[in-house]
C-alpha cells in the first residue's frame, strides 16, 4: 500500500496556472460563468493562492498552488454526517458524490478552504460535452467536490502495473497538474517509499506544510524559495 | 390506555439505541470502502502526436483521443522544446476545438455590413466567389489590390500564402506576428543580421536580468522560459541563478525573483546603457569576446579613411549612471551594483521582453539591452544567448514569369514597407488601418484575413472597422463570427490546428532546429477545409498558370516534400516515417562556435555599430525616424550606435493623465484566446477576479476619484474608449493604470458597453524599424460610467 | 367548565381576527414554499451563499429557532422543579413554543442541504463522529420528550374540553384517553410530569450544547471555543424567555386573558430576562476579550471583521439590541411593565438573531487562507424562507391555541387556584 503525497517546489513555480487549467480539463470541472464566478462560486480543485504581506508597501504577493492536502488527520472526514468523505488505506481523502447530501459541513471545517460545491447543475453545451473525459464522473448539483490527487490515474497506473506483472514504481503515477507543469515544480509519489522523489524532497531543509501547527497532517509538502538544497 | 413511565423509558432508550446501532452499522470507514480496481472505460482510445499552435513557439503535444473526440492535450514527453510539459493555453486547446460558437460551413453576407444577412455556402461555392473576385482584379490589372493578412502561426500557411501572393502578383502578403516579436527580431537583426527573437540557453545561466519580461506571459518562448526558470532555480545541484526583474510595476512574478527594480516607462534601454557604462568604465567587459566577435566597440577607421565612433566612447560620454538615473528613476548605486553583479555573474544574460518591446523606441531599447550580452561575452556560449536555427525545408521559390505580374509585384506594399539593405523599414506616418481607409498608396479591393481578427486583436480598432467596411470584398478565414468576420463579406471556417496536416518549426529556445508535424487527430466536420488546402484549391481555380505553381495534390504531399530538405543524409521515406511516428524532427544538440550562423551581419560579428541601420538611413529618415542628436533630425553616425530614444506617448497632458499599461499574463497571453471560457474563468493572479475586464488603479488615486472596487468606468484615449471595472491595487504607480489583454470577451459581456477590447484604445503607432506595434505609449483618462 | 369560560372560549369560538391572521400567515408560508421550491429545482445557487461563506441565513435560523425552543424547558421544568408558583399560567404557552420552534429550527437544515432528496442518508449512513448527527439525535430526543411533556399536562384540559362539549368531540375524546380525574390517574400523571420535568432539563441543555458544537468542534477561528456550549445554552434561554414574553403579551391581548396573565408574570420573567442578559454579556465579553488578548492572526482577522470591519454594524447592533436597550428597561422597576418587557424582548430577539448571524458568517468570511473581496448577501429565497419560518412558527402556535387551551387549567387547579366554571372569574393567579 502506498501513501500518496505531493511536493510542490515554490522556487520553481512561476505561477503560470497551467496546473489549474490542466486539472479542470482532466477532471471535467465545469465553468460557472461570469456572474457566478464573481460571487465566488468558481470551482478550482487546484488553485493558486496568495500570501500577501499587507505591511509591505509593495504588497509582496507570493503565491502557491493549493490542491487538496489529503490530510492524514482530515477534519472534513471527522464532521461529515453521512460518510460521504473518507480516508482510504492509501491516505487519499475521497469523496463519494453519490452519498453527499450537500450539507457543506466539510467545506466549513476544512482549514484550507480546499473544497468546492456545485451550487447549480454543472452544464455543458452539446459541443462542449465532446471534450469531457470518461475517466472522471460528472457531479450533480448539490454535492461537494475537491482535488482527488487524480485517483483515476493512480488506479490506471496500478492496473497497468498489474497487467505487466510488476509493482508500481516511483514515477508511474503522475497527476495532471504534475504532468503539465512547465517548470517541473510538482512531484507526486509514495511518501512511504524511502526512495521515492517525494520522500527525499519532503526531508529538505526548505520543506514546510501549510497550517502544519493545526495537526491536520497535510500530505502536500511545499519547498520554500531559497538557496539550493537537496 | 395508560402510558407507563417504564414503557416510555424502554421505548425511548430502545429507539435511541437502535439509532446509534444503525449508525454504527452504516459507518463508512477506510476499510469498508471498496476501492475499485480500474476496469478501464469501454471505448477506443489512442494517443496522437502533433504540434501545438496556441502560440508561435511550436511545442510538441500528445493528444488523447477517446472515441473520436479529443479529451486532453498534454506535452509530448520526448519533444526537446517542452519535454512533456504544457502551458495553460495549450491545455485549453480542446476548448478551441469544441467551441460551441464554431462555424461549420462558409457564410456569405447577402445583406449589408450594417444589417448582415448570412447565407450558407458550400466550400466550392465560396472558393468560386473568391476566385471570381480575384479574376476581376486580374482583368483590371490591379492584382496588387489584393491583401492577404495572416495571423496564423503555421509554417505551411506562411509558405502557401506567400507563394500565392507572389504568383498572383501582389506584394501585400502581411504576416502579423505576436506583439513584441517584430521588435525583438529587429534588435537581433540589427546586431546579428538574423531576424528572429533571441533565444537563451536557460539551463546554464547563472545571472539573469529580465527587462520587462515574465516567463509565459507572452507568445515569445513561454514554455522554455518557464522551464528554464525551474531549472535555474532548483534544477542544478549547488547552483541557483540570481534573477533580477526590471519593470514598471510590481507584478506577482516580481515577488518570485531576487530583486525587483522599478524603472520609468520606456526607459529600459537607458538603464541597460547605464549598466554598460559601469561595466566599461570599470573594465569588466569580456575583452576576448569583444576583440574576436564584435565590431564597433572602439572607434574605427574604415578602409576608405573615414572614422566611425565606437560603442565604448559613445556610452562613456552619454550614459553615465547619474544621467541614466534621472531618466530611469533607478538609483545610482543600484545601477552600479547591478552592473558589477552582471559582469561578475557569468554566464549572465540580459533579456528584453514585452516591457521594452511595447514602446515606440522598442528596437533601439532592445538593442541596448542585448549589447550587455555582448559586453560580457554571453553570446553563443553555454548559459548565454543562442541563435535559433531554422530547419532547412525544401521550399521552391516561385518566380513570376508574366511581365504583368512583375509590374504588380513591384508596387509598393500597402503597409508602407521598404526593404532596404535587408532592413525592413516602415513609415510611421500612418499605420496600416488608416492607409487602408485612405486608400494609400492605392485602394484595396480584396482583403483576405486568415486567423486574424484585427478589430479585436490589433491596435487601431476603429480604423480597422472602417477599413473592413470600406474594402469591397473581405473574406475571413475564421471559425467564429468574430468582430472582424462580422464585417466581412464572406467567412470560410478553416478548422483548428488539431484538424489539419501542418508543419511548424520551433521558433526559439532549442537553438538546434526542430520541425513539428501537425496532423488531424480527429475527423474534421463534414467538408471542412483548412487554409492551406483551401488556397491550394483556389490557386488551381485561378487557372493553369497559377495552378502550375501549386503542383501538390494535398497539403500532406507538400509537407512531405518540404520535410525532405531537413536532413540531407537521411532517405526521404526514413525521414518521413520518423516525422510521422514521432511528430517532430530535431537536430540536436546545439553546437556552439558556429560563428557564421550566429553572426550574419557585417564581418560575421556582433555589430555594436549597426551598419545595417546606416545603410538604411535614408529610408529611415523618410519613414519618420529622427536623430536625437542633430537639430535637423538627419541621422548621423552616433545614431547607428545603441541609443536611448525617449518613448513617444499619445496625447500627453492633463486631458489624458494616466499612462496605460497593457500587459499579458500566462493565462491570457496577448488576448487572442479570450474566446475560451476555460481560460476566462481562471482567476488572475493577485486579483481574485475572472471574466471581467479590470482596470488596475492605485489605491490612493482611486480614492481621489472616488472609485470603489468593481465599479464600471470608462477608459478613454484619443483613439477610443472602453468599459472596465475598477480594481484597486497598491502596486500600480499613481500615474499609471493597468489592463490585462484578453480579460472579458468581446460580445459576451452582460454589459454591452464592455464589448470592445483594449486594442480600441491603441493608436496605430508602429516602429519604423520592422513595423512592430507599439502598445505601451498610450495615455488615457478614466471616469465613472 | 362551560364553553364560555375565558380559558376555553378561544378554543370554542373563533373570531374574524383569527381567520385573517391565519390567511395572512398562510400567504407568507406559500410564498416561502415557492421560494424553497425554486431552490429545490435550481439548486442552492439561488441563495447568496458562496465560497467561503458556505453557511448563512439557514444555519442562523436553525440555531436561532432551536435556541428559542429552550423557553419551554426553563419555564415549565426548571420553575416547576424550583417550585416557582407564578409559573402556572404560562407553562403551556412556553412548552408550545418549544415544540414548534423545534420543528421550525431543524427544517432550516433541510433547506440548507444541496441534495435534500438524500436526507435519509443521515439515517442509513449516519456517522457518530459528526456533530450534525449528535444534533439529529439530541434534537429528536428533545422534540419527542417535549411533545410528551406538552401532552401530559394537556390531558386533563382536553378532558375539560370534552366535558364541555367542544367540537369536534371525537377528537377530544380520543386525546383525553379516558381521563376521569381519578386519584390513581392523578397520581400517575403527577409522577410522570415530575419525572419528565427533571429528565428534560439535561436533554434541553444537551441540545443547544451540541448545536454549538457543530461550530466549536471545527478549528475555525472564533468557532473553536470551549465556551460555546454554555454560551449557546445561555443565549438560548435568553432568547427563549424573550419569545415567551412576546407570545404571552399577544395572547393576553387577543384572548383577553388579563386576569390570568398579570403584570407580575411579566415582571418576574423580566427579571429572569435581565439575569440572562447579564449572563449573556458576561459570556460574550469573556469570549471576545480572550480572543483579543491572545492576538492570534487568524482569529484577529475575524475579530476585527466583527468589531470594526464589514460586520461591525451588525455586531454593535447586536450588542445594542441584546443588552444596551433591554437592560435599563428590565433593571429599572418602573420600566419593567408589560409594555416595557415586551419592547425589551423584541429587542433581545432581534439581537439574538444577529448574534447567531455574527457567529456563523464572519468566521467563514475570513478563512485561514484568506480569500479577498467575496461578500455574502442573502438572496430573496433566503429571506422568504426566513419569513416563512417565522410565519410557520406563528401559525402553528395560533392553531395550537385554537385547538387547546393556551393556559393550563389543570396546572392552575393543581396550584390551588379556583378557576370557576363560567365567565365570572373567581381568583386569578396570584
Amino acid at each position: 500500500m502506498a501513501r500518496w503525497g505531493m511536493v510542490i517546489d515554490l522556487d520553481r513555480c512561476t505561477g503560470c496556472q497551467a496546473c489549474v487549467v490542466a486539472c479542470r480539463q482532466e477532471n471535467n470541472i465545469p465553468e460557472v460563468g461570469p456572474e457566478q464566478a464573481a460571487m465566488g462560486r468558481g470551482i478550482y480543485w487546484m488553485q493558486l493562492i496568495e500570501e500577501k504581506e499587507a505591511a509591505h508597501e509593495d504588497a509582496h504577493i507570493a503565491y502557491l498552488p493549493r490542491p487538496c492536502m489529503h490530510c492524514d488527520n482530515p477534519l472534513c472526514v471527522k464532521v461529515c454526517p453521512v460518510g460521504a468523505t473518507y480516508k482510504n488505506s492509501e491516505g487519499l481523502v475521497g469523496q463519494v458524490y453519490a452519498r453527499c447530501i450537500g450539507c457543506r459541513y466539510c467545506t466549513t471545517a476544512c482549514p484550507y478552504t480546499a473544497r468546492y460545491f456545485n451550487w447549480y447543475k454543472p452544464e455543458w453545451k452539446p459541443e462542449e460535452k465532446k471534450y469531457l473525459s470518461p475517466d472522471v464522473s460528472l457531479r450533480p448539483k448539490g454535492v461537494v467536490e475537491k482535488c482527488s490527487f487524480c485517483v483515476h490515474r493512480i488506479r490506471k497506473a496500478r492496473r497497468k502495473a498489474k497487467d505487466e506483472n510488476r509493482e508500481l514504481v516511483d514515477g508511474d503515477v503522475v497527476p495532471a497538474c504534475g504532468e503539465t507543469c512547465p517548470s517541473k515544480a510538482i512531484f507526486f509519489g509514495d511518501l512511504d517509499d524511502p526512495n521515492s522523489e517525494v520522500s527525499k524532497l519532503a526531508k529538505s531543509r526548505r520543506a514546510f506544510r501549510l497550517e502544519d501547527h493545526l495537526g491536520t497532517g497535510p500530505k502536500v509538502i511545499y519547498l520554500r524559495e531559497g538557496e539550493w538544497s537537496e | 390506555m395508560k402510558i407507563q413511565r417504564r414503557v416510555f423509558l424502554k421505548v425511548g432508550l430502545a429507539t435511541a439505541g437502535a439509532l446509534a446501532a444503525r449508525s454504527a452499522w452504516g459507518n463508512v470507514g477506510p476499510d469498508e470502502v471498496q476501492e475499485p480496481q480500474w476496469e478501464g472505460v469501454p471505448g477506443e482510445e489512442k494517443e496522437v502526436y502533433s504540434v501545438c499552435q496556441m502560440c508561435p513557439n511550436g511545442c510538441g503535444i500528445k493528444v488523447r483521443v477517446y472515441e473520436g473526440r479529443v479529451i486532453k492535450v498534454e506535452g509530448h514527453p520526448g519533444h526537446p522544446l517542452n519535454k512533456g510539459a504544457l502551458c495553460p493555453r495549450g491545455q485549453a486547446a480542446p476548448r478551441l476545438l469544441y467551441h460551441p460558437d464554431r462555424l461549420t460551413y462558409p457564410l456569405v453576407n447577402k445583406g449589408s455590413k450594417k444589417q448582415a444577412n448570412w447565407q450558407k455556402l458550400t466550400y466550392e461555392e465560396a472558393l468560386d466567389v473568391l476566385a471570381g473576385k480575384l479574376h476581376d482584379l486580374t482583368g483590371n490589372r490591379s492584382n496588387h489590390h489584393l491583401v492577404a493578412a495572416s495571423g496564423s502561426f503555421s509554417d505551411l500557411d506562411d509558405f502557401i500564402l506567400e507563394r500565392f501572393c507572389n504568383s498572383f502578383g501582389t506584394p501585400n502578403y502581411l504576416k502579423f506576428e505576436s506583439l513584441g516579436r517584430r521588435a525583438m527580431s529587429m534588435a537581433m537583426g540589427l546586431t546579428h543580421g538574423s531576424y528572429s527573437p533571441p533565444s537563451v540557453d536557460w539551463d546554464k545561466c547563472d545571472y539573469l536580468m529580465l527587462f520587462g519580461a515574465e516567463p509565459g506571459a507572452t507568445d515569445n518562448s513561454p514554455m522554455p522560459m518557464m522551464n528554464g526558470f525551474g531549472k535555474m532555480r532548483q534544477g542544478r545541484a549547488g547552483r541557483r541563478t540570481k534573477i533580477v526583474h526590471i519593470g514598471t510595476r510590481y507584478t506577482p512574478f516580481s515577488s518570485k525573483v531576487d530583486e525587483w527594480v522599478k524603472v520609468n516607462p520606456g526607459t529600459y534601454g537607458a538603464l541597460a546603457l547605464g549598466i554598460a557604462h559601469v561595466i566599461i568604465s570599470e573594465e569588466r567587459f569580456d575583452t576576448e569576446f569583444i576583440d574576436r566577435f564584435s565590431l564597433g566597440f572602439r572607434d574605427m577607421t574604415e578602409i576608405d579613411g573615414t572614422t566611425k565612433p565606437g560603442f565604448k566612447e559613445h556610452v562613456l560620454r552619454n550614459y553615465s549612471p547619474e544621467a541614466v538615473s534621472s531618466i530611469t528613476g533607478v538609483p545610482n548605486e543600484t545601477i552600479i551594483r547591478l552592473a558589477e553583479e552582471f559582469a561578475d555573474g557569468k554566464p549572465a544574460v540580459a533579456y528584453g521582453g514585452d516591457g521594452p518591446a511595447s514602446y515606440s523606441n522598442a528596437v533601439t531599447e532592445l538593442v541596448a539591452i542585448h549589447c550587455l550580452n555582448a559586453l560580457v561575452g554571453s553570446i553563443d556560449v553555454p548559459g548565454g544567448i543562442i541563435i535559433q536555427q531554422s530547419p532547412s525545408l525544401k521550399k521552391e521559390k516561385s518566380s513570376p514569369t508574366d511581365a504583368l505580374f512583375a509590374y504588380n509585384l513591384k508596387q509598393p506594399r500597402v503597409d508602407g514597407l521598404r526593404q532596404s539593405s535587408d532592413l525592413p523599414v516602415f513609415s510611421t506616418m500612418s499605420g496600416l488601418p488608416s492607409r487602408l481607409v485612405e486608400a494609400v498608396p492605392y485602394p484595396i479591393d480584396v482583403l483576405m484575413l486568415v486567423d486574424l481578427d484585427p478589430v479585436a486583436n490589433l491596435p487601431g480598432s476603429a480604423n480597422w472597422q472602417k477599413a473592413l467596411e470600406k474594402i469591397p470584398f473581405v473574406v475571413s478565414f475564421s471559425n467564429h463570427l468574430d468582430e472582424s468576420s462580422k464585417l466581412a463579406d464572406m467567412i470560410i471556417p478553416n478548422g483548428t490546428f488539431l484538424e489539419r496536416w501542418d508543419g511548424k518549426s520551433v521558433d526559439s529556445s532549442t537553438g538546434f532546429p526542430v520541425w513539428g508535424l501537425g496532423r488531424p487527430v480527429i475527423e474534421s466536420p463534414e467538408g471542412q477545409i483548412d487554409t492551406s488546402s483551401l488556397v491550394l484549391k483556389l490557386a488551381n481555380k485561378m487557372g493553369d498558370k497559377m495552378g502550375s505553381f501549386f503542383p501538390w495534390g494535398s497539403t500532406k504531399d507538400l509537407l512531405r516534400e518540404m520535410s525532405s530538405g531537413l536532413q540531407a543524409s537521411a532517405g526521404e521515406d526514413e525521414l518521413w516515417n520518423e516525422l510521422d511516428s514521432q511528430g517532430f524532427w530535431s537536430a540536436g544538440p546545439y553546437s556552439f562556435g558556429q560563428q557564421k550562423e550566429v553572426y550574419k551581419a557585417r564581418g560575421s560579428r556582433f555589430n555594436f555599430y549597426m551598419y545595417l541601420m546606416e545603410a538604411a538611413s535614408a529610408n529611415l529618415y523618410e519613414g519618420g525616424f529622427r536623430s536625437q542628436g542633430s537639430t535637423s533630425g538627419r541621422l548621423t553616425q552616433s545614431d547607428f550606435l545603441p541609443n536611448h530614444i525617449s518613448p513617444e506617448f499619445s496625447e500627453a497632458g492633463v486631458d489624458y493623465p494616466f499612462h496605460l499599461e497593457l500587459f499579458g499574463t500566462t493565462v491570457s497571453g496577448h488576448g487572442r484566446w479570450s474566446l475560451l471560457d476555460g481560460l476566462q474563468e481562471i482567476l488572475e493572479l493577485g486579483l481574485n477576479r475572472s471574466w471581467r475586464r479590470l482596470l488596475l488603479i492605485n489605491d490612493y488615486t482611486a480614492e481621489q476619484y472616488d472609485f470603489a472596487n468593481d465599479m464600471p468606468v470608462w477608459v478613454e484615449s484619443s483613439s477610443g474608449k472602453i468599459l472596465a471595472y475598477v480594481k484597486k491595487s497598491k502596486v500600480m504607480d499613481r500615474s499609471c493604470v493597468g489592463m490585462i489583454f484578453g480579460q472579458g470577451r468581446p460580445n459576451h459581456n452582460a454589459d454591452p458597453r464592455a464589448n470592445q477590447t483594449p486594442f480600441s484604445l491603441l493608436g496605430e503607432q508602429i516602429s519604423p524599424i520592422g513595423g512592430g506595434y507599439c502598445w505601451g505609449g498610450t495615455k488615457v483618462k478614466v471616469y465613472k460610467a | 367548565m362551560r364553553q364560555d369560560h375565558p380559558l376555553i372560549k378561544p378554543v370554542a369560538v373563533s373570531g374574524r381576527g383569527f381567520y385573517i391572521a391565519t390567511l395572512a400567515l398562510l400567504i407568507v408560508m406559500s410564498w416561502a414554499f415557492f421560494a424553497w421550491f425554486t431552490q429545490f429545482m435550481n439548486g442552492l445557487g439561488e441563495t447568496g451563499l458562496n465560497r467561503p461563506v458556505y453557511w448563512g441565513i439557514y444555519i442562523t435560523n436553525f440555531v436561532f429557532f432551536v435556541g428559542i425552543s429552550h423557553a419551554g424547558t426553563l419555564i415549565s421544568a426548571i420553575l416547576r422543579v424550583t417550585g416557582a408558583e407564578w409559573r402556572r399560567p404560562i407553562t403551556r404557552a412556553a412548552e408550545a413554543i418549544t415544540v414548534f420552534a423545534l420543528m421550525v429550527g431543524p427544517i432550516n437544515v433541510f433547506f440548507d442541504l444541496g441534495s435534500p432528496h438524500r436526507v435519509l442518508n443521515i439515517v442509513f449512513h449516519g456517522q457518530l463522529n459528526s456533530p450534525l448527527i449528535w444534533d439529529v439525535i439530541c434534537i429528536s430526543i428533545y422534540l419527542m420528550s417535549s411533545l410528551l411533556y406538552l401532552y401530559l399536562p394537556l390531558i386533563p384540559d382536553i378532558a375539560e374540553l370534552r366535558n364541555a362539549g367542544v367540537k369536534p368531540l371525537w377528537f377530544y375524546r380520543l386525546l383525553a384517553i379516558g381521563w376521569q380525574e381519578t386519584e390513581k390517574q392523578k397520581r400517575l400523571l403527577k409522577k410522570m410530569i415530575g419525572f419528565m420535568a427533571i429528565a428534560i432539563i439535561p436533554v434541553a441543555v444537551s441540545v443547544h450544547t451540541v448545536v454549538s458544537w457543530v461550530f466549536a468542534m471545527t478549528i475555525q477561528p472564533m468557532w473553536h471555543s470551549t465556551i460555546f456550549g454554555p454560551y449557546f445554552v445561555v443565549g438560548a434561554i435568553f432568547s427563549g424567555i424573550a419569545a415567551i414574553i412576546i407570545a404571552m403579551a399577544i395572547l393576553r391581548k387577543v384572548y383577553k386573558l388579563d386576569r390570568y396573565l398579570k403584570p407580575l408574570h411579566f415582571k418576574n420573567l423580566g427579571i429572569l430576562l435581565m439575569v440572562m442578559a447579564c449572563l449573556w454579556l458576561y459570556f460574550t465579553f469573556a469570549e471576545y476579550l480572550t480572543t483579543f488578548y491572545g492576538g492570534e492572526p487568524s482569529h484577529m482577522a475575524v475579530f476585527y471583521a466583527k468589531i470594526a470591519g464589514e460586520f461591525a454594524p451588525m455586531f454593535w447592533a447586536m450588542v445594542a439590541f441584546c443588552f444596551i436597550i433591554p437592560f435599563p428597561i428590565l433593571a429599572i422597576p418602573k420600566f419593567r411593565t408589560i409594555t416595557g418587557t415586551v419592547i425589551a424582548s423584541i429587542s433581545v430577539n432581534i439581537g439574538m438573531w444577529l448574534e447567531r448571524y455574527t457567529i456563523v458568517v464572519p468566521s467563514l468570511s475570513n478563512p485561514r487562507l484568506p480569500i479577498s473581496e467575496i461578500n455574502y448577501t442573502p438572496s430573496w429565497v433566503e429571506w422568504s424562507i426566513t419569513a416563512g419560518c417565522f410565519a410557520g412558527l406563528t401559525l402553528f402556535y395560533v392553531l395550537f391555541s385554537k385547538i387547546f387551551p393556551i393556559i393550563s387549567i389543570w396546572e392552575l387547579k393543581e396550584g390551588g387556584i379556583d378557576v370557576g366554571s363560567g365567565p365570572e372569574i373567581t381568583g386569578a393567579a396570584s
